[in-house]
């Protein structure tokens, strides 16, 4: 009872004045200003955290608020007076606590708040509402360990020079920690309280959801553990001085676990993260001997369209452990479409998994692969002739937890990439989770320059880049065995699990396509039928369900405009059409290049990968007609000599399907819009003065002139201004 | 129930002790803490209110041994610092019933009862409701005794209670001390003389942190008995007994000064013996130390 009092008189000593009306002012004001302008709501976790930006402010009015309250007594001289009363220090300190904390928590807890009422409304569903609540709720811990430091702090002096020390420690955890501590030592973030999404990309994605990495709840553990330990302390120190002895063995007791129990969960974090560090350095390691130049080099996309041994007829038996072992059992057939006879057969499995066997025929055969390699050379008993196929068997199995350093505009973070967790499966074709026939390059390193927060040093670190190999159409069997239910996404469509025991499997076939990814976890699917054609979106189950639906429609029918209007204008040039199922996926991770040139400069694409699945960067959606479109376009210029990258003809090519199919008049490009309007004026007076034929015309000589072959850019101007001024000239 | 004091020493650093060896028993009744400024009564009233760690001696209250049941001694315990803040944002009933709370007083209904009266003994009734920012320093102080008294203290300790009280106020506040005093050990710092000499029956003299006398009032007064002389003289002779006597006050009248001087034999040839009182004892006791 004498608890609830004294919260009541912390409450109305906070409350009466007009203190806390300006605080709910500010607060009001920064929510506003990373809530409502430029929201990012299609997401709503990512929107949720969005909105936790607004607890910044917070955490550093806790950290002052609890300096005060320290220090009250010394403020209005009735310490003396206080310090005689036979109160209980636990039941004051406490008060002081909460009497900041409850209403600083309800406010930390709003985001989670208006999560729950977004993402319910949204169509999330009601399993990844749940776990994004828990998250969004646990922002309370950085919270309440900023009151504990504050009432740590307050208390080693009453000076007011106190707060210039409390205002350096915050910046230094926050500001300090975010801008160097990631250079000094990248696998101490637990020394970044906030966890806040912005900072650390890992806590969130767009796909996966809110991060179930355990390193997130250590360090929410680490610091609830801290600042419960800095308030037993805090606690026992009063009461030792004031004489209060009954309970000291006790409170002794817990703090020193709580700081123990923290000094362990440190010591698993850099644990962690140092296997981590380890893994990613090793990756380098392999690859490293693959020249950063062979992702861009032309010949090796282009042997990668003439393989010497073909696979086919995948039959893949695939058991997740629970953890992250991943074990396959592979059956599929080798041919030999070289004209040379081949004593070993090179196949391709990333070097994460160990092989337990492999028979050619069914008989077991020699094989040898170098350490950390990802070809495996087979010594069938007979040498493969020219024409001829051979069944393989092979069991393998791995741990598949794959961290990258990926370049941001500020340097690098660190990223999950591909991982077989208990809730959660990524494991796109490419990355080579399956066996492939022949030797394939999967992944080269690369050096990315960046300038440090200093802005002075140009700095430097290496980068893995994942490689896309091309490989014929075939059939696959999968049968994925799993701990836990989850849906996976196959050739296109959503396939639930169905219960076997304990266990849970799934089966799908996929037939003739390029390759197959293992994509499982709390994902949504949505397809829209155009014709003849499905186009469907994998999402995260984060995703607005009506603005997915929405975006889904619109590449659909963005694909259907861009396919019908190519083929008006190049006709039997267009080889490489859409195919019945197309599926999409956004993904936030480093993707290779969609396209390269090959020798000869026809466009390569890498559309019909492995992968099964047409990874797309998460951040189109937004203009999704406009970041979208280059890569619709060039996938059906594929083969064709094409420049990828010719962005105003896009532009150009994307204003004309717009005019066909939406209408308007007026110029077909707004020359507002853009900063070289020099040949989109052109442009539209020769749209002006053409009829539709000529104009097709004109659009497929403007792409060949584009595409031509120059010796610097300033000439390519030229003859794309030349070649312009001489169309325009040509229509009075 | 009473407070024996035995060899309490205060000592900071190096500089001389702030209470040194400090002997004294003091019985229920009010007793008086007599002594100029810096004499050390503060530091052995925040020591007696657990506030001050000693430095060595022994304090018993009642059953209680100081810095071993500290706690105890709170809960027997109300305490008016020399100096203390109030939280402005509160009522004057809001903040004694949060002190109220502080002392144990878990029955609403008593700690409501115990309030209404001691804000009505010490006038505050009107005032109960307003925040105590609207104060004055008077009424401040009388909110400063209601806490001390709250709570049926069997030890009061009260440092310059009447301090910024007018005369009115002040009696008031000696007669409320007189009905409590019964059963109780109050312990009443002041350098104003005329609170002891209304209320005490015992009291100490301390300067320089040490006793210089311990008795009762008679005793003191006694102390001065046939040293106490008036008259009246002109401002020249009055700076000059200044010089040489120690001058207990000195009134401006029609015809001169009129003083009171402190001295062994007749002072000036129109000097009168006086009957000697508290002050007249104080002073002497304290030498050049009294003012």
């Amino acid at each position: 009872m004498s608890f609830a009092r004294y919260l009541t008189v912390e409450w109305k000593l906070w409350g009466r004045g007009p203190l806390v009306w300006i605080l709910l002012l500010i607060f009001a004001g920064v929510y506003y200003l990373v809530a409502f302008l430029d929201p990012d709501d299609a997401d709503v976790g990512r929107y949720a955290l969005q909105q936790s930006m607004f607890l910044f402010p917070v955490f550093f009015v806790a950290l002052l608020l609890a300096m005060y309250a320290t220090r009250r007594e010394a403020v209005t001289r009735n310490g003396p007076l206080l310090a005689a009363m036979p109160y209980r220090s636990p039941q004051l300190i406490a008060a002081k606590l909460f009497g900041i904390g409850i209403p600083l928590t309800l406010l930390a807890w709003v985001p989670a708040l208006l999560y729950a009422a977004q993402a319910a409304d949204a169509g999330v569903p009601a399993s990844a509402i749940r776990y994004g609540v828990f998250v969004l709720l646990s922002s309370a811990v950085p919270l309440w360990y900023m009151i504990a430091l504050g009432f740590v702090i307050g208390s080693i002096t009453h000076k007011r020079w106190n707060y210039i020390l409390g205002i350096v420690v915050f910046l230094l955890l926050t500001y300090g920690v975010n801008m160097r501590l990631q250079y000094w030592a990248p696998y101490m973030q637990i020394a970044d309280f906030t966890r806040m999404s912005f900072f650390y990309p890992d806590s969130y994605s767009k796909v996966w959801g809110f991060s179930r990495d355990p390193v997130f709840w250590m360090n929410r553990a680490f610091y609830l553990l801290i600042a419960a330990g800095l308030i037993l302390l805090l606690i026992a120190l009063v009461k030792n001085r004031r004489g209060e002895k009954r309970l000291l063995p006790v409170w002794h007791a817990s703090w020193a676990a709580c700081f123990a129990s923290a000094i362990v969960i440190v010591a698993f974090y850099v644990g962690i993260w140092s296997d981590r560090m380890a893994q990613i350095e090793q990756e380098y390691d392999v690859y490293r001997s693959v020249a950063d130049a062979d992702r861009f080099a032309v010949p090796e996309l282009a042997r990668e369209t003439e393989p010497k041994l073909v696979a086919s007829d995948y039959d893949l038996d695939v058991t997740l452990g629970g953890g992250r072992t991943v074990k396959v059992k592979a059956k599929f057939d080798v041919t030999n479409v070289s004209d040379e006879t081949l004593e070993t057969v090179p196949i391709t499995l990333r070097h994460w998994f160990a092989v337990n066997g492999v028979a050619v025929d069914g008989q077991p055969v020699d094989w040898h692969r170098e350490p950390g390699s990802d070809t495996l050379r087979l010594t069938p008993a007979e040498p493969l002739e020219p024409g001829s196929s051979v069944a393989v068997e092979t069991e393998y199995e791995g741990e598949v937890d794959i961290w990258r350093r990926e370049g941001t505009f500020y340097g690098f973070d660190y990223k999950r990439t591909y991982f077989a967790d208990r809730n959660a499966v990524f494991l796109p074709g490419m990355i080579g989770w399956y066996p492939l026939a022949g030797e394939h390059k999967l992944a080269s390193v690369s050096e990315i320059f960046y300038i440090d927060t200093s802005g002075q040093k140009r700095k430097s670190v290496h980068v893995l880049n994942d490689l896309v190999p091309t490989v014929p159409d075939t059939n696959f069997s999968v049968t994925v065995e799993s701990s836990s239910p989850m849906s996976f996404v196959f050739n296109g469509r959503l396939i639930e699990p169905v219960r076997s025991g304990t266990r849970y499997v799934t089966a799908a076939d996929a037939q003739r396509v390029s390759g197959v990814s293992l994509i499982g976890g709390e994902l949504t699917t949505f397809t829209e039928t155009i014709g003849d054609r499905n186009v469907t979106l994998i999402a995260g189950a984060q995703t607005d369900r009506a603005k997915a639906r929405k975006r889904v429609q619109q590449l659909a029918q963005l694909a259907e405009r861009v396919e019908t209007e190519m083929l008006a204008v190049w006709g039997d040039q267009i080889v490489h059409r859409f195919r019945p199922q197309e599926t999409f996926m956004f993904v936030d991770l480093n993707l290779p290049d969609a396209f390269s040139h090959a020798v000869d400069g026809t466009l390569v694409t890498m559309w019909d990968s492995m992968n099964g699945v047409i990874f797309l960067p998460e951040n189109i959606g937004y203009n999704l007609a406009s970041d979208a479109f280059p890569y619709l376009f060039n996938r059906l210029m594929a083969g064709n000599r094409a420049d990828a990258y010719a962005t105003e003809f896009h532009e150009l090519f994307r204003a004309y399907i717009d005019r066909q199919y939406e209408g308007g008049e007026g110029p077909l490009i707004d020359l507002k819009r853009y900063r070289v309007p020099r040949t989109f004026q052109l442009v539209n007076e020769i749209y002006d003065r053409s009829d539709e034929a000529q104009f097709r015309a004109f659009l497929k000589d403007y792409f060949e002139v584009l595409s031509g072959d120059y010796k610097n850019l300033r000439e390519r101007e030229e003859k794309v201004w030349q070649f312009l001024s001489e169309t325009a000239g040509e229509r009075p | 129930m009473e407070v024996r004091i035995e060899q309490l020493t205060k000592s900071y650093g190096n500089r001389p002790p702030a209470l040194d060896h400090i002997d004294i028993t003091i019985p229920s009744g009010i007793f008086g803490l007599l002594g100029p400024n810096g004499a050390g009564k503060s530091t052995l009233m925040q020591i007696l209110a657990t506030i001050l760690p000693q430095s060595s001696g022994n304090v018993r209250i009642g059953p209680y041994t100081l810095g071993k049941d500290d706690p105890a001694i709170r809960q027997i315990l109300g305490y008016l610092p020399q100096e203390f803040g109030l939280y402005k944002k509160l009522t004057g009933e809001e903040f004694l019933d949060y002190v109220a709370i502080m002392k144990g007083i878990k029955d609403a209904g008593r700690r409501k009862r115990q309030i209404a009266e001691l804000l009505e003994r010490l006038n505050m009734s009107v005032h109960a409701r307003t925040k105590i920012a609207r104060y004055s320093g008077g009424m401040k102080q009388r909110i400063g005794i209601a806490q001390a008294l709250l709570g049926d203290p069997k030890l009061v300790i009260v440092d310059e209670p009447t301090a910024g009280l007018d005369p009115e106020e002040r009696i008031r506040f000696r007669n409320l001390l007189d009905e409590w005093s019964a059963g109780r050990v109050i312990l009443l710092s002041t350098h104003i003389v005329s609170d002891i000499e209304t209320s005490c029956t015992r009291l100490a003299i301390l300067r320089k942190g040490k006793i210089v006398f311990n008795g009762g009032r008679q005793e003191l007064a006694a102390k001065a008995e046939g040293k106490v002389w008036t008259g009246t003289v002109s401002e020249r002779e009055a700076d000059e007994l200044r010089s040489r006597f120690q001058v207990v006050n000195s009134r401006r009248t029609a015809a001169g000064l009129e003083v009171r001087v402190i001295a062994d034999g007749r002072p000036f040839p129109e000097a009168q013996p006086a009957a000697a009182g508290l002050e007249d004892g104080y002073i002497l006791t304290m030498g050049a130390d009294a003012v």
